[in-house]
């Protein structure tokens, strides 16, 4: 797993790519916790480079949704390959999480907000 | 029936099949996906069954690692994978506490963001993604066998 992580008109994009499962899981919300501790309240999750999630991954990403819930903000899922979609929609977590096909409408959305 | 203390993939066995110990826990995930990899190469599964199947082995392994040992010890774990006509079979050993997958309920799936608990979802991606699901108590621990039909 890689992550790349950016800041874009005002939100905060981090990229999850490879493999995301219970043996690095950790370390993606670890991320995701710095970039909180940052003090933004837009966030895209980039999986457009994502080859892979488990529930493990899948748990960091409902971490992800409710802390930014909590800080009043917004989160958009982008670029989910369709391996990685499936995984979603078995979760039911699709219907919970705003997402986007791509990272950059993502970000145009969200830097509308 | 492969020896139980095997740390590396083994090539094929007489019938076809090949094993990989996980006694490591959560740090086996990475040669779990290595070992399905190859497998699924030689056994000729769909990229979209390699993924599937993976998968299903991640959680199970998962589960074990993080619950199958409360009083500690030492994890034998051990994933024999074989073909079978018209797809796969997957046999997961381990020496952890009984735990029957199988009797555990499916979570509510449609609860909203407040209320949606974090986890619980991996014995339910397993009986979703596998076609036959048959669990036994053994003396020696739980054997949890799985078809997948591609």
């Amino acid at each position: 797993m890689e992550l790349k992580s950016a800041v874009k008109d005002g939100v905060a994009v981090l990229s999850i790519e490879g493999r995301l499962d219970g043996q690095n899981a950790s370390e993606a919300e670890a991320a995701f916790v710095r970039l909180a501790g940052e003090g933004h309240t837009r966030y895209v999750l980039d999986f457009s480079a994502l080859q892979y999630i488990s529930s493990a991954g899948l748990r960091v990403v409902l971490v992800a949704a409710k802390k930014t819930k909590a800080l009043k903000g917004s989160l958009i899922c982008a670029g989910m390959s369709e391996a990685v979609r499936e995984v979603f929609e078995m979760s039911g977590l699709l219907g919970i999480l705003e997402t986007a096909d791509t990272a950059a409408q993502a970000t145009a959305a969200l830097a509308a907000r | 029936m492969t020896a139980r203390n095997d740390r590396v993939d083994e090539g094929p066995g007489a019938d076809g099949s090949c094993a990989i110990a996980l006694d490591e826990g959560l740090s086996a995930i990475g040669a779990l996906h290595r070992f399905m990899e190859s497998t699924g190469e030689r056994l000729g599964w769909s990229p979209r069954t390699a993924l599937q199947l993976t998968l299903a082995c991640e959680e199970l392994l998962t589960n074990i690692a993080t619950y199958g040992y409360p009083d500690g010890g030492e994890p034998r774990i051990l994933l024999t994978v074989a073909k079978v006509a018209g797809g796969a079979r997957l046999v997961l050993e381990d020496n952890a506490a009984a735990f029957d997958p199988l009797a555990k309920a499916d979570p509510d799936l449609t609860q909203d963001l407040d209320s949606r608990p974090i986890g619980g979802l991996g014995v339910y991606f397993v009986k979703r993604l596998m076609d036959e699901l048959e669990y036994e108590r053994l003396p020696s621990g739980n054997r949890l066998t799985m078809i997948k039909y591609e």
